[in-house]
């Protein structure tokens, strides 16, 4: 799907961790494109490398991985060539926002959240942005206060002053999106950060995201295994399955006409209203194998011959992207042959 | 805060009690005759039946124990069997030369073991980290007092680079008492020279006695910035954009250091244990040395006294201890 | 248990640990046999007084022209027979009060923890300085004092253990079948503390080993003509700077037994329980 300056664009990422059982090929040629201002939701089960995906735009992989890709770049910015130093001056907490998964453990416990929340801010500071209130000067400190009012903490000033344990998980999940908005990042990054919360929750994380991201015209990578998130919160949706990208298309279209059957089987086993609940059959390839044809083959009710012979070639056209050997043309190829 | 200091001096107050009747009892175990014992050599009947009255050992234990505890209120700790001097006045004039070569030796520890363990930490697995933990291993097993013997006979001896012994050269005076620390009194007075001369005296039993600081420390704050740099909480502010040394040198160390300060406490019980030798091979003016010929004169009194302070001293190193935890866990502080 | 073995066997600290406590006990063992001149723990050589190192007497002689290296050598069984006496009465004091502080709990308990708090209340070597003088500076005494200091560390390890460990499921199906206390406490809450026993057990033995050289330094548990190492440096100290050899080898032995016994604890912790691992 052609796209006018995306925000994000990671070409033919591919991610190998080397550990004690051998090469795990946790991700796999994946592509994908943030166009400007929106929220995209990347989806995949426990193993899908959804997780391997934030941390490789980060760069915060462990030692044992080893990158190859075409290019990562965020906002023009070439982010693979870069070292720790560069990417700490120059991406990180500014064009790159981080939202963590748990909010329990990403707060560091022994310091006030005024204290730990403006440190990026402040090494930035000097610096001519303006912050989500539009205030161009101003004490790191009070843009905290600020942006707490904001996502909606109360008595921001006295909050300041507080420690990590003193808030509940929603609050500090409020706090770390708080911090990760205050230097008004190009592309947000958030991994699963509703995850760790009760239902209630997160349903109100989710809608200040998307208040807060709407109004500020911010752009998202969105992370999750739920598609309800993305039903509720997502503009597009990416879907991630044993380390590849499978499909792709804006979040309704994708969500009411999902073509690849991966996507078809995950939103189908979305819990329903009326308690029941579809699995999927059989479980994710281990990463340390590489089968040469599809990866979801061997689940795939509607899989053919072709399918193990290579790997679907991606089909891009106005819906979206998908990578299915149905809509390829593959298989109308290996039958004219 | 100040509940808590309370608390904790109140709950001084059993194991205090405990000591006395330790210190109590073991004069009162011992074999023969114990106001024999209290009264010496060269000692008459009479003065061993004056003594047997005022201490009451002719009366029930519990009097006696009555009368103990009134002694130890009063500030009577006894008469050395060896001077005849009170003991407390004793321990007064040399509790502050202890005191100073003690922090001293673990200041020493604290600057050299923690950024060594750090170092470690970073440095994890390469070459630094295998000396610092060579270190580490052997610092331990090292006697300080073979090591004192070993610096005395290289650098004073062999070298004369420093002093034999002693706080201060003989002809120079110990500067206006302030604290009775030589070291902070001479700075305070604007005393340049005597804080030379007293430094040179301090080094190498203060070194001595460190060693075994060093190690341990190194090793704890190695393991804590290990486990520290491990946490979530550690790849989220790099992720967030904190720099490297923010990370290590303000958000890590402070997470890091809970084992460090534990230590503190366990290291200052073990540096007093050794300088009562280290005084002695130095001539160091302090408890430790008077132990040692307390030792030598079997007196008594002095010994159960000195340990009576000591362990008054070791209760209220433990109490900041638990302070300094405070300080660094604001979770420890609000049940402080 | 061959597995093990060569797990142990390629920590290479912790291995030099155990060949280095392996020829202590050799050395403690058969010294009398193995130095060249075993009669100088008490002959001594007026015209052979402090000579430095040299073929014939490879550490040298004292200022009784005894040789040092022999005299070294005679120390290893004293250093090693009170060390061990005196951590296994320890071990039987201090895991007994643990025992039953652990089990019991309640007022016996809160007994038990106090008087440990206190007895740790003073620092070792001043706490052992006061009970081994007081009971006349022999080599009993010594015993005894070094014992009353360390038996607390034992008793807080064991405490903590059996408290965890009573609330496990097994111990209340135990009680239930009318397993007797004493059984429950020595056949089955006792295994599971071993490890830590053992561990703790054998650092402590070195830490003994230093302890009983600092006094014996002092003079409490060693008399001359003793070969005992502290004692040896204690005497030397007189003699330098000339006859550094004096100092220098019997501190050696002190400072070797010692690493050896901790570079096996630790390699034994290290084999047992890596959630344990500080240093590594």
């Amino acid at each position: 799907m052609p796209m006018d300056n995306p925000i994000l664009e990671v070409s033919g990422l591919s991610v190998s961790i080397l550990g004690d059982e051998g090469v795990a090929h946790v991700l796999d040629g994946v592509d994908l494109s943030i166009p400007a201002g929106q929220i995209v939701g990347v989806v995949g089960e426990s193993g899908s490398g959804k997780t391997t995906l934030v941390k490789a735009i980060l760069g915060i992989l462990p030692k044992s991985a080893r990158v190859e890709s075409n290019s990562v770049s965020v906002a023009g910015m070439d982010l693979l060539g870069m070292n720790q130093r560069e990417l700490t001056r120059k991406v990180r907490g500014k064009a790159l926002g981080f939202i963590p998964q748990d909010p329990y453990l990403a707060l560091n416990p022994s310091f006030k959240i005024g204290a730990q929340l403006t440190e990026v801010v402040r090494r930035y500071a000097g610096q001519s942005r303006s912050d989500a209130t539009g205030d161009e000067t101003g004490e790191p400190r009070e843009r905290l206060a600020q942006m707490l009012r904001l996502v909606q903490i109360p008595d921001p000033e006295l909050a300041l002053d507080r420690y990590p344990h003193e808030f509940s998980g929603g609050q500090r999940q409020r706090l770390l999106i708080a911090a990760a908005l205050m230097n008004m990042p190009s592309l947000v990054v958030a991994d699963e950060p509703t995850t760790a919360l009760d239902v209630t929750t997160q349903f109100q994380i989710l809608k200040l995201l998307k208040r807060l991201t709407r109004e500020f015209n911010l752009s998202m990578l969105f992370v999750t295994h739920d598609f309800g998130v993305v039903a509720q919160l997502c503009d597009y949706v990416c879907v991630l399955y044993s380390g590849q990208s499978v499909e792709f298309g804006p979040a309704r279209t994708v969500i009411e006409r999902p073509r690849h059957p991966y996507t078809k089987m995950l939103i189908d086993c979305h819990p329903e209203r009326d308690g029941s609940m579809l699995g999927i059959p059989g479980s994710v390839p281990s990463p340390l194998s590489a089968p040469a044809g599809c990866r979801f083959c061997p689940r795939c009710p509607d899989a053919a011959p072709v399918c193990q012979i290579e790997r679907p070639r991606p089909l891009s056209d106005a819906s979206g992207m998908v990578a299915c050997t149905l809509y390829n043309g593959a298989r109308k190829e290996k039958s004219d042959a | 805060m100040l509940r808590f200091l309370i608390r904790r001096v109140l709950l001084l107050c059993p194991v205090l009690f405990g000591l006395l009747v330790l210190t109590f009892a073991l004069i009162r175990v011992a074999p023969g005759d114990p106001a024999a014992a209290i009264a010496g050599q060269n000692t008459t009947p009479e003065q061993i039946e004056a003594i047997r009255k005022e201490y009451g050992f002719d009366k029930p234990l519990v009097t006696q124990f009555a009368i103990y505890l009134g002694h130890v209120a009063e500030g009577n700790l006894g008469t050395s069997v060896y001077s005849g001097l009170p003991v407390i006045d004793e321990i007064k004039d040399r509790l502050a030369a202890t005191l100073e070569l003690t922090f001293f030796g673990l200041f020493i520890g604290v600057v050299v073991g923690v950024p060594s363990g750090i170092l470690a930490a970073l440095y994890h697995n390469r070459l630094p980290d295998f000396l610092f933990r060579s270190v580490s291993i052997v610092g331990v097993a090292v006697a300080s007092f073979w090591l004192a013997i070993m610096l005395q006979l290289l650098f004073s001896m062999r070298l004369d680079w420093l002093p034999l012994g002693g706080r201060l050269a003989p002809g120079t005076d110990a500067p206006t008492t302030i604290t009775g620390l030589y070291l902070v009194d001479s700075l305070m007075t604007g005393r340049w020279d005597i804080f030379v001369d007293a430094l040179k005296h301090i080094v190498l039993p203060a070194f001595a006695l460190s060693l075994g600081s060093i190690a341990t420390l190194t090793r704890f704050a190695r393991a804590g910035m290990l486990e520290t740099l491990q946490k979530d909480y550690i790849t989220y502010e790099t992720a967030a954009g904190f720099s490297r040394h923010a990370i290590i040198l303000v958000y890590a160390l402070r997470n890091s250091l809970g084992g460090v300060v534990t230590q503190l406490g366990l290291l200052f019980g073990a540096l007093i244990g050794n300088a009562v030798v280290v005084e002695s091979i130095f001539s160091w003016p302090g408890l430790g040395s008077y132990s040692v010929d307390a030792v030598l004169n079997s007196d008594y009194n002095a010994i159960l006294a000195v340990s009576l302070v000591i362990g008054v001293i070791y209760a209220l190193i433990n109490i900041a201890v638990d302070l300094m935890h405070g300080l660094l866990d604001p979770q420890v502080a609000e049940r402080l | 248990m061959t597995v093990v073995i060569k797990k142990f066997l390629r920590d290479i600290p912790a291995t030099v640990g155990l060949l280095i406590v392996l020829s202590m006990v050799l050395i403690a063992l058969f010294a009398k046999d193995i130095a060249p001149y075993p009669l100088d723990a008490y002959q001594s050589h007026m015209g052979l007084r402090l000579q430095p190192p040299s073929w014939s007497h490879p550490f040298g002689t004292d200022d009784l022209g005894r040789d040092i290296l022999s005299r070294v050598l005679l120390g290893a069984g004293e250093t090693l027979g009170v060390a061990l006496l005196v951590v296994g009465a320890a071990m039987v004091i201090g895991i007994s009060l643990g025992l039953i502080a652990g089990y019991y709990e309640g007022w016996l308990a809160e007994l038990i923890m106090r008087v440990t708090d206190i007895f740790l209340a003073v620092p070792q070597l001043i706490l052992a300085i006061a009970i081994a003088q007081i009971f006349g500076g022999n080599l009993i005494s010594l015993i005894s004092a070094l014992t009353a200091t360390y038996w607390p560390f034992f008793t807080r390890l064991v405490y903590a253990d059996t408290r965890r460990l009573k609330h496990a499921m097994f111990i209340d199906a135990l009680q239930c079948l009318g397993v007797s206390t004493p059984r429950i406490l020595i056949v089955h809450i006792l295994p599971n503390v071993a490890s830590s026993i053992i561990v703790r057990a054998t650092i402590g033995v070195g830490f003994i080993i230093m302890m009983a050289a600092v006094l014996s330094f002092i003079g409490i548990g060693s008399t001359p003509p003793d070969p005992a190492w502290g004692l040896s440096v204690a005497q030397s100290h007189q003699f330098l700077p000339d006859a550094w050899w004096f100092a220098a080898f019997p501190g050696m032995a002190i400072f070797l037994t010692v690493l050896g016994f901790n570079l096996l604890g630790d390699g034994l912790r290290d084999l047992i329980d890596p959630r344990l691992r500080r240093s590594r």
